[in-house]
């Protein structure tokens, strides 16, 4: 019964994007088909679950059928999820810009050479991205429940999301300008600061090429470190 | 089993029809279309219940939360005044449509 109550939980955390009542109702259905399903005898409890939640259908499903008949609701949750999308995007960006030219600042006041600064650069950027993808992945399947439900949120798809998130980068011009007064007050010499610009051209133009490239050598080694068995049956 | 935008469009005076009978829920409205079918409407949870907000949302039914006979949390819907009128209307537009086509058959009418 354990089981049974653990997988209807996981399930209903799959149906995040209901609301608690429409998920509370969609409980009620899944239980009760479970029951009836149960009640003919030829099905233990977790087999009569599978059968139910198929027949109940796909929480993506679920959710365009509940957005389609309640469009207000569904553009409301949207908007939230946007707002909240530009926030973390601003918040983001902050951190990846500032981190990012501390970086390189320190790098340059102890004499690294400029192309070990530009690798060491796209490196820790490559290195917070991989932070982000990874929390984001892991937030996506704890609300899933399953990682066969795994999908991007839909307010990324939307084109207002990419008109927000174009907004976002003047605002991150003008945290480059916030660093860059810190910078100066460093009182960096004439030389390091050309130095320090150069690394942050270079980094900002070869990064779309080798970031993608870095991300997926560190996706594979982990995900080779954490399947050792699809390791063996793949040597 | 009747097409899908057939099945959509008679979703509404169904619905209120089952409630008219008393109060329900979701699983037993299901089960009852489909036992009154014969089988042929069999209708999906993520068709009936947006179905069941929007009716409630327009003032034609309403909803109350009470412990089932099991002692779970379970959602009744009954028909409102509102509904019910809306219900005479539903059966005035559908027996209109049905004679029309019993006439152009050559089947026997059904009163209005």
């Amino acid at each position: 019964m354990s089981d049974l109550n653990a997988l209807i939980e996981s399930w209903k955390r799959s149906l995040a994007d209901l609301s608690n009542e429409q998920a509370d109702e969609l409980e009620d259905h899944l239980r009760s088909e479970i029951d009836a399903l149960k009640t003919r005898g030829e099905l233990t409890a977790v087999e009569a679950f599978a059968v139910a939640a198929m027949r109940v259908g796909r929480p993506t499903q679920l959710a365009a059928e509940f957005d389609h008949a309640d469009a207000a609701r569904a553009w409301s949750l949207r908007l939230r999820w946007m707002v909240l999308g530009f926030l973390a995007c601003m918040l983001l960006n902050a951190v990846v810009v500032v981190a990012n030219m501390a970086v390189g600042m320190t790098l340059v006041v102890r004499g690294v050479s400029t192309p070990i600064v530009i690798m060491l650069r796209i490196l820790s950027l490559s290195a917070i991205i991989m932070v982000v993808i990874t929390a984001w992945q892991l937030w996506l399947r704890r609300r899933a429940g399953s990682v066969a439900d795994v999908r991007p949120p839909r307010w990324l798809l939307s084109p207002l999301a990419l008109m927000i998130g174009l907004m976002t980068l003047p605002w991150v011009d003008a945290m480059e300008k916030v660093v860059l007064g810190v910078v100066q007050a460093k009182a960096l010499s004439v030389h390091e600061l050309g130095r320090l610009s150069v690394t942050t051209s270079i980094t900002d133009f070869v990064l779309p090429f080798t970031a993608p490239l870095i991300l997926f050598i560190a996706a594979t080694t982990l995900d080779r470190r954490h399947n050792p068995r699809r390791v063996r049956s793949e040597g | 089993m009747p097409e899908k935008e057939l099945v959509a469009a008679s979703s509404r005076p169904i619905v209120l029809s089952v409630l008219s009978r008393g109060e329900s829920y979701g699983y037993a409205i299901i089960a009852e279309v489909k036992k009154l079918s014969g089988g042929s409407l069999e209708y999906t949870e993520g068709m009936l219940y947006p179905v069941l907000h929007r009716l409630e949302r327009e003032g034609l039914i309403k909803s109350r939360w009470d412990e089932s006979e099991t002692g779970r949390k379970r959602k009744y819907y009954r028909l409102c005044r509102d509904g019910e009128r809306a219900l005479e209307n539903e059966r005035q537009q559908w027996l209109g449509v049905h004679n029309t086509l019993a006439a152009l058959w050559g089947l026997k009418p059904c009163r209005i």
